[in-house]
């Protein structure tokens, strides 16, 4: 029933709204610019201060459990290569994403579906990671309640984790539709807002890694906390937990 | 269903003329490298005192690599550029102006002695 | 004037509307704009009624020293939600039933981008509001019962009641989950120690009206940018639109603030963390928690001061339209006033801190938030001057719209200065938690965005509801308004530097404080009475009102060239625009070469339907669609209020949990779990429905 008329008027504006929403998938616009890529910008503008608001948080709170002497303390806990390992999956993923708009707007829709499925597999082994050592941390003895730090920290990192997990929900139904043969090339748009998104969880977790667990943390009135001992036989020891938790 | 993708019929920049595969491919072991030499430089103490600048470069080099080459933003539309640069900056802006007055105000409650 | 060769089409065969045109059905799936509109406007005058009803009992019991119509606690909850629901509840939808009304119809465009998101914003700040006033309305039946009661008493001198025991009945359901925190919820008193379920409900209903608010500001972000005529470039848009965007701006990247500030709060209360908690009560002595409240305060404000350019600015938009055309000039330094909005609401984030200055939070952040205090005042001063010059030398008419508008720039003007008292931090440390700091806002708020909101409602009641309010009730009403406005909260003023305390339920005699606080309740009354006044002249033009011409004011922007009530489909074909003033250019300048004074030609008369003109591609879609028998309409959709009733099944149950009905292995409430399974169904439905 969608008719689309395009007609390129040679004054002003140049691209035209003709009014009624919806007669295409690209309604042609005042700026030529697509809606709804539009909104995504606009709302990923707007999440910059959403997660603008709990770095500060966390940034303000970040030295207060080392400050009160209410262990555990950050340098304790956090296993930078663990969480090296998170980030590298995760920047991992943006390049599938990447690779996976890149193929669908070739018309590859093969191409398209790997990719789309590398994506949220990564992202759901990043989920995953953040699942483990949530645990880690609590049994540790870090919870919601233990102090600001550990509060801060969950709820900072607990909240991109859940913009992670809507990629991952919103990925596999690209790869659904994709499947059921509902995306052809025409709706590279769709795929692209889609990857808009799973960039911006992507470059908000380079800022977290830089912020929260790499920049070292303050000399506590106890004097300098130790850092996290054998970092790397650690490394070692949580892969094979991680492999043993799994259910095949 | 129509076909009219807006990047066939306007002229506004927009991915595929400017980005490749191959591109794609080198963004990233980029990142992966300033990724690797972020951790590294972490466990190097004679560099502690350059230590937080340094990684604030280095992610803020991830950072801009991602948003321009991965999203498209260095050859798409100036509008979708000052959009999300307006949301940068205020976010910037406000919450640095906050960071400098918490972490200089001191605390008010008391602190175990030390 | 180049004029454009225009194809001579016939009048297409008649549109069938796809959507109903009547019924409870159309009205719960619409997504059309204008009655989306329309239920924003209804909605929030309701509320208007309600939140002046609150600030009638708050004037009746601080018209005495010692008096007893309210307690305490009533009076506490009674300021607390009055502030509330004037700001969410009221002035915010009001302005946002205006961008939705008449931004679509400004821009040439059919809708709004996005005509679902639109449906899900009204439906879903329902919601929001719902959560908030449910309690409220389970108790203020009883408060109102016992004020008549004491007034009965006081005036009749026979006393009905013995003692001051309130009529409030404690065992009704929800009864005592009123919130009486204060609008600004300052921790700790938020903080679970120190109240009950009640922040709760503030908190998750202020959560739901910001998602409402984010989706409508994103929808109109869009809308402006991406769907304008043809040749209507930004500087050309009118300046109602350019309020709306920025307006639109500010809430997109203000009302996260708020949001995460909330969701800290509810972490604090719910999840046992501290963030705004610097003690915590462990066996019955104080220990560190290592919060602070201030990072609440802060938060609170980050959002909060953009939140007053939010209330503030689309009453200048209105003002903005009002003034020029009822001037019978265009608007003096159009583009001065788009960047004077413009640096408004960019240093509108930058002011913040004024609202702390007495928190002790040094030297440094004082002074530089007390001069950028003052920049702000600049941008602002420039719309005045803007507003006096278009007014200087025009064929001045005061209509009722005119006179309100006019009000807004002189009462604004008073709330404006002693706003930049405000900048000078001695004088704001006396001033402030006083009389003198409701003076103020109400200045800005009631004799700036109420003022204009109600002149809005004038200027746009004949577009709306094709009928003409009476001139005459509305001009009594006015300045019934004006009278009672002024006489209730100048004397604030006086109040405030006299030393008197906001937010406290009584004074005694002594204070001295009893003769203006008399005025003030008398002005109160005569605010209520002008609001009746509307009420019957709304009541009688809704009966025998004079039918409305398209244009009956002579407006110079496209929503004029449509009828009134304007058809669904608004343009039948979108107009080609090629001036900023459109209308006045098509019906003056076309006729009289020199672009001066509309008024010197005032006779010229041009059919409406040749106004504007026909822009190519409107007149290709409306050839097509002439062909194809129908003209191109978003199609109705019950996901957008199945998406809210989600969201309101969501908040509610995290509310309303009760042990006994969770689903016991999980231990999550069964309401939310509902909740979020609807929520999660609209969605995927909304996504795969075909949109047009």
């Amino acid at each position: 029933m969608a008719i689309a008329i395009e007609v390129e008027t040679a004054r002003g504006a140049g691209h035209i709204d003709h009014g009624g929403h919806g007669h295409s998938e690209h309604p042609p616009t005042s700026t030529g610019l697509d809606s709804r890529k539009m909104l995504m910008w606009l709302f990923l503008a707007s999440d910059c201060m959403f997660f603008g608001t709990l770095i500060s948080t966390y940034m303000i709170y970040r030295n207060r459990a080392i400050e009160l002497g209410t262990p555990p303390y950050p340098n304790e806990i956090f296993d930078i290569p663990y969480t090296s390992v998170s980030a590298f999956v995760l920047l991992m993923s943006s390049l599938t994403m990447v690779l996976a708009l890149s193929a669908i707007q070739r018309g590859d829709h093969r191409g398209l579906r790997i990719w789309i499925a590398a994506t949220a597999l990564l992202g759901a082994i990043f989920v995953g990671g953040q699942f483990f050592e949530f645990t880690e941390f609590t049994h540790e003895g870090l919870g919601l309640s233990t102090s600001v730090f550990g509060a801060s920290f969950f709820v900072l990192t607990g909240f991109h984790g859940a913009h992670v997990t809507i990629g991952v929900v919103w990925l596999l139904s690209i790869l659904f539709i994709s499947l059921r043969g509902g995306m052809p090339a025409e709706k590279a748009v769709d795929v692209e807002i889609a990857g808009l998104y799973w960039h911006f969880v992507d470059i908000v977790w380079i800022v977290i890694f830089t912020l929260v667990y790499l920049i070292p943390y303050a000399d506590g009135p106890e004097g300098v906390v130790e850092e996290a001992p054998h970092a790397f036989l650690r490394l070692v020891t949580v892969g094979e937990r991680f492999l043993a938790a799994l259910p095949f | 269903m129509a076909d009219h993708g807006t990047h066939e019929h306007h002229e506004s920049a927009h991915e595929g003329a400017h980005a490749t595969n191959q591109m794609y491919v080198r963004i990233a072991i980029i990142l992966a490298i300033i990724t690797l030499v972020e951790v590294v430089i972490y466990y190097i103490p004679t560099i502690r005192s350059v230590l937080v600048p340094a990684l604030i470069v280095l992610s803020l080099a991830k950072f801009l690599m991602v948003v321009g080459y991965f999203m498209h933003l260095k050859f798409d539309s100036r509008l979708y550029r000052f959009m999300f640069a307006s949301g940068l900056v205020i976010t910037l802006g406000v919450y640095l102006a906050l960071l400098a007055m918490q972490w200089t105000r001191g605390y008010w409650f008391p602190l175990p002695a030390a | 004037m180049a004029s454009i060769a225009q194809p001579q089409i016939q009048a297409p065969t008649l549109p069938k509307p796809q959507a109903e045109e009547s019924g409870l059905w159309s009205w719960l799936t619409t997504v059309d704009h204008k009655r989306i509109a329309k239920m924003y406007g209804i909605s929030a005058f309701l509320f208007f009624l309600l939140g002046g009803l609150e600030a009638l009992l708050i004037r009746a019991q601080l018209s005495r020293p010692e008096n007893n119509v309210v307690d305490a606690q009533r009076y506490s909850e009674l300021f607390t939600i009055h502030g509330t629901t004037m700001i969410f509840l009221v002035v915010m939808p009001l302005s946002v039933a205006f961008f939705n009304l008449v931004v679509p119809l400004q821009i040439g465009a059919r809708d709004v981008a996005f005509p679902r998101l639109n449906a899900f914003s009204y439906w879903t700040f329902l919601a929001g509001a719902l959560i908030l006033y449910i309690p409220v309305l389970f108790s203020l039946p009883g408060i109102f019962a016992h004020a008549a009661a004491v007034a009965w008493s006081n005036i009749l001198g026979s006393p009905l009641l013995n003692g001051v025991q309130p009529w409030f009945d404690a065992n009704l359901p929800f009864a005592t989950v009123v919130p009486d925190q204060g609008w600004y919820g300052y921790a700790p008193l938020t903080e679970s120690l120190f109240s009950g379920r009640e922040i709760d409900f503030w908190a998750l209903s202020l959560q739901v009206l910001g998602v409402a608010s984010m989706a409508g500001a994103f929808n109109f972000i869009v809308t402006i940018i991406n769907m304008r005529a043809p040749g209507m470039s930004m500087m050309r848009m009118p300046m109602f639109t350019w309020s709306t965007l920025i307006v639109s701006i500010l809430i997109v990247l203000a009302f996260p603030a708020i949001t995460i500030a909330l969701v800290l709060l509810t972490f604090d209360r719910l999840g046992g963390t501290m963030f705004y908690r610097a003690f915590s009560l462990t066996d019955g002595t104080l220990v560190t928690a290592g919060g602070d409240p201030m990072l609440w305060q802060h938060l609170f404000w980050i959002f909060g001061h953009p939140e007053v350019y939010i209330l503030i600015l689309p009453a200048f938009g209105l003002v903005n339209e009002i003034i020029p055309v009822f001037s019978r000039k265009p608007l003096f330094g159009y583009a001065v006033m788009v960047y004077a909005t413009a640096a408004i609401a960019f240093l509108g984030f930058g002011v913040w801190v004024h609202h702390m200055f007495t928190t002790g939070i040094g030297p440094t952040p004082v002074a530089a938030f007390s001069a950028s205090t003052m920049l702000i005042a600049i941008p602002t001063g420039v719309k005045i001057l803007n507003w006096t010059a278009t007014m200087w030398g025009g064929s001045l008419q005061f209509t009722t719209a005119m006179l309100f508008a006019v009000g807004l720039v002189s009462q604004f003007v008073i709330g404006g200065l002693s706003g930049v008292m405000h900048a000078v931090v001695p004088v704001d440390t006396h001033h402030n938690d006083s009389y003198f700091v409701v003076a103020h806002f109400h200045y800005v708020l009631f004799g700036g965005s109420i003022f204009a909101l109600i002149g809005g409602l004038f200027y746009y009641w004949p577009k709306v509801f094709g009928k003409m309010l009476d001139e005459r009730l509305g001009k009594i009403q006015f300045w019934l308004q004006f009278a009672g406005f002024n006489l209730t909260f100048f004397p604030m003023h006086f109040l405030g530097l006299a030393g008197m305390p906001r937010r406290y339920s009584t004074y005694s005699f002594e204070s001295g404080w009893w003769f203006w606080n008399i005025i003030a309740s008398i002005g109160a009354l005569m605010i209520a009475a002008s609001v009746l006044i509307f009420l019957i002249n709304v009541t009688r033009t809704t009966r025998f009102g004079r039918q409305a011409e398209a244009n009956p004011w002579d407006g110079s922007t496209l929503e004029w060239a449509i009828p009134s009530p304007p058809p669904v489909y608004n343009f039948r074909i979108t107009p080609l625009v090629t001036h900023r003033d459109q209308l006045w250019h098509d019906k003056y300048d076309r006729v009289q070469e020199s672009a001066g004074r509309p008024d010197q030609v005032a006779d010229t008369i041009v059919a409406i339907d040749q106004l504007p003109e026909r822009s190519p591609v409107g007149v290709a879609v409306a050839e097509a669609e002439a062909e194809e028998g129908h003209i191109h309409l978003p199609n109705p959709s019950y996901y957008p209020l199945l998406l809210s009733i989600g969201l309101f099944l969501l908040a509610f149950g995290i509310l309303v949990n009760n042990p006994h009905i969770q689903l016991g292995f999980f231990g999550i409430p069964i309401i939310s779990a509902f909740g979020f399974l609807l929520l999660v169904t609209a969605l995927y439905g909304w996504s795969f429905e075909p949109a047009g």
